[in-house]
């Protein structure tokens, strides 16, 4: 064959023989294998319909990163949207003291005994004290 | 000819589940078309990928990675490009597939401390031909010339099996095999050339 023609004339005997016997070799191909590559073709034509049905195309290897980046803004949405801690007791605390604050009255453990508060703020209550310290 | 009745099940599924009816006859014809484009050439393919790779199994491997590339990123093109395409990626496939093997290779002589476990060299050509015994019982002297064919096509440099396969077995035009190769139409001249000249000298004047 002349490699500067573009196709040759003729096969040669060579060509016309090694064709013949390359598609006598392929038709001869055993069960096993005819059944392996029509398994191969079916497979190649699911793929089709699958890719056809989807809406967007998406390649495999983004698949990792798109479902890392999603989790991470997902993580983010849920911190940033969290309820601040509130307690009922600190809710209890915070109002007790509220009410207290805004009294006029004074506290009520007066009312339980004031004649013990009134000794207990006088010179006699203070007096043993001063005297046994002296002695 | 209606291939529907063999189109497999879940692919049928999903037509039905297709909103217009347009699309689906859209996708159901070139699910028709892309299945007696793969049906017509499978076997040859299967035959070439054999030859390069020197094993069965691989070989169904690699055809069906190319069956489903195509399936996957060009059965939407039209039909008359799919030969090209499928060829370019069967041939890509074979490649990888030979320098995985050679890296492999040469990790095992590594740890074993050079003792070679390599497909590719130190091979015997006649041992590791495509095995004659596949297909029903043949003329002697045609399983002889097989097997000559066979030695002498997998003893050329990848790049000139493939330029002869392409040409001679599957019947591409030189436009189209360099397509397939990846090259400029002259290299696929040229590798064709020696490739015939290979063939020639090592399979003789009068073979077959």
């Amino acid at each position: 064959m002349n490699p500067n023609r573009n196709e040759p004339a003729e096969p040669t005997a060579l060509e016309r023989a090694s064709r013949e016997l390359l598609l006598a070799s392929a038709e001869a191909l055993d069960g096993r294998t005819r059944s392996r590559l029509t398994q191969a073709r079916h497979a190649a034509l699911a793929e089709i319909g699958r890719e056809s049905a989807r809406p967007f195309r998406v390649p495999g290897r983004w698949l990792p990163a798109g479902a890392l980046a999603a989790a991470a803004v997902l993580a983010v949405a849920v911190w940033v949207a969290r309820p601040v801690p509130s307690t009922p007791l600190a809710e209890a605390v915070t109002a007790e003291d509220a009410e207290m604050l805004a009294s006029t009255e004074g506290p009520e453990l007066y009312a339980d005994d004031p004649d013990f508060y009134e000794w207990a703020g006088s010179d006699a209550a203070l007096a043993p004290a001063a005297e046994g310290s002296a002695g | 000819m209606d291939c529907s009745a063999t189109l497999p099940r879940h692919m049928l599924v999903s037509l039905a589940g297709a909103d217009r009816a347009g699309a689906r006859e859209g996708i159901l014809d070139a699910a028709r078309e892309l299945e007696q484009f793969l049906k017509d050439v499978e076997r040859r393919a299967f035959r070439m990928a054999e030859i390069a790779l020197r094993n069965a199994d691989d070989a169904l491997d690699v055809v069906q990675e190319a069956m489903i590339q195509l399936a996957q990123s060009y059965g939407t093109r039209p039909p008359a490009e799919w030969k090209p395409l499928f060829y370019r990626i069967l041939q890509n496939r074979i490649h990888d597939w030979q320098r995985r093997r050679r890296t492999r290779s040469k990790f095992i002589a590594w740890w074993t401390g050079g003792v070679a476990d390599d497909d590719d060299e130190g091979v015997d050509p006649i041992e590791n031909a495509a095995s004659s015994d596949a297909g029903p019982p043949r003329r002697l002297e045609n399983a002889e010339a097989m097997a000559a064919l066979n030695t002498a096509l997998s003893a050329l440099p990848a790049r000139q099996q493939q330029a002869f396969l392409l040409r001679t077995f599957e019947g591409l035009d030189v436009a189209e095999t360099a397509a397939a190769m990846g090259c400029s139409e002259g290299s696929v001249k040229t590798h064709y050339f020696r490739a015939l000249q290979a063939l020639r000298e090592q399979l003789g004047e009068h073979w077959p």
